[in-house]
């Protein structure tokens, strides 16, 4: 038996509503690199990497969406973020590679992070005649949201957990620490609240925007 | 003059082959098979053309990561310069350092696998510190072996004849193992060994 139209539009919207926050876009983006940021060095590695991995495949996406069909864009967008990651690897082994050691897969990994940038600025599962490319002002905010994210659990996993930044003791901490961060678990609760504060921080700047409009 | 709305109107009744075809699974397979080879090749020619500046990365790479090790175990040493390596079982590499302490890179075998470690001997003659480069055992047993508490029962100890977790014969030194990590242990007695042995090769004891 069919759906209702309008329960399946009512489910849909509600999916699009859940996939387009800047929360989902925020962890969606920082998701695939948590792993490896562990000191602030890590984070910031991987931040940019994510950073340049969305910005490209909203590039990407637009570019080929003349080509692409349904069912390639995605594969096609993906392959070709991998891409450019690996060579942003391969330039980030020459210049820094302890860097580059610490990564590891992850870099070219990070493509992900692009994919479903791409894949939340549609509507969630519905790639129909309502779907629409990532704006270059989303993937710009997806990209520094994800960067952000990424150097913030870094930074206070590192501080957190071995009572460091970028290798500096920082002796007052010494006795400290907690020995969760600099873990997956730990990081992922740094990426919860950092989930938090933008959804917040962009949800009262909508709110404000609201006000001025004023009741109609 | 034909207007760019019924332009627009006449490309929709008529669209072009890729806009006919790109839902296509066949479209869809050889499209992604393209841009996969094309990715592909793309990465292996700047893989190859970089080849050189790669194994220079890899070399600084190598000396960052024994160079943090060797600094923890004698932090005062401001220069190390790279030694002829004796023929030794097990031995990697060795250094010197300006006051004339040396730091072996030594392997043997554990519970799972080899377990390298980076042995200093000072110019006393005597074991100065241990640090791990890279083991594979198993955690919370063999690893019980590998931590600084253990490696502190070896400090000190003259590097003279061999070392052995089992009862001393002629020549050897008990030192005691670890409960639970035996596998382990042997193979810690058995990396600072050859260091001492490499020791007594360079010019040591």
């Amino acid at each position: 038996m069919a759906m209702n139209p309008n329960v399946v539009r009512e489910a849909d919207e509600r999916t699009a509503a859940l996939v387009h926050s800047p929360a989902f876009l925020t962890v969606a983006g920082a998701l695939p690199g948590l792993y490896v940021a562990t000191t602030l060095e890590n984070g910031v590695a991987i931040g940019v990497a994510a950073a340049v991995s969305i910005i490209v495949s909203a590039v990407l996406a637009r570019a080929l969406s003349g080509v692409t069909g349904l069912f390639s864009k995605a594969p096609v967008v993906l392959v070709l973020d991998a891409m450019v990651l690996i060579l942003l690897g391969f330039a980030l082994r020459v210049t820094f590679p302890v860097i580059f050691e610490a990564l590891g897969i992850y870099l070219p990994i990070t493509s992900v992070a692009g994919a479903a940038a791409v894949f939340a600025a549609q509507d969630g599962l519905t790639t129909g005649a309502g779907s629409k490319e990532l704006t270059l002002a989303d993937a710009v905010f997806a990209a520094v949201a994800a960067c952000v994210a990424l150097v913030v659990c870094g930074l206070l996993g590192e501080l957190l957990g071995s009572a460091s930044v970028a290798g500096v003791s920082v002796g007052a901490l010494s006795s400290y620490t907690i020995s969760i961060f600099g873990k997956p678990t730990g990081d992922l609760l740094l990426l919860a609240l950092v989930a938090v504060v933008v959804q917040a921080v962009c949800g009262r700047g909508k709110d404000g925007a609201a006000e001025k409009e004023g009741e109609r | 003059m034909p207007s760019a709305k019924s332009q627009a109107a006449a490309s929709a009744k008529n669209p072009g082959w890729i806009a006919k075809h790109r839902n296509g699974a066949w479209y869809t397979v050889v499209l992604i098979l393209v841009v996969a080879v094309v990715a592909g090749g793309v990465s292996a020619v700047a893989h190859y053309a970089l080849t050189d500046p790669f194994k220079e990365s890899d070399v600084a790479l190598e000396e960052a990561k024994v160079g943090a090790k060797r600094t923890l175990i004698f932090p005062d040493s401001k220069s190390w310069e790279a030694v002829s390596a004796p023929a030794v079982d097990g031995l990697n590499k060795v250094w010197k350092s300006d006051a004339g302490d040396y730091c072996f890179d030594v392997q043997s075998d554990g519970y799972h696998g080899s377990v390298e470690l980076m042995v200093g001997i000072s110019k006393d003659g005597k074991v100065a510190g241990i640090q791990i480069i890279s083991e594979n055992e198993t955690e919370g047993i063999g690893t019980n072996a590998l931590t600084d508490d253990y490696f502190a029962t070896y400090k000190d100890l003259e590097a003279d004849g061999t070392l052995t977790v089992e009862d001393a014969q002629s020549g050897q030194t008990h030192v005691d193992g670890v409960s639970g990590a035996t596998f382990t242990s042997k193979a810690v007695a058995a990396d600072v060994s050859i260091a001492i042995e490499a020791y007594a090769q360079v010019g040591g004891k």
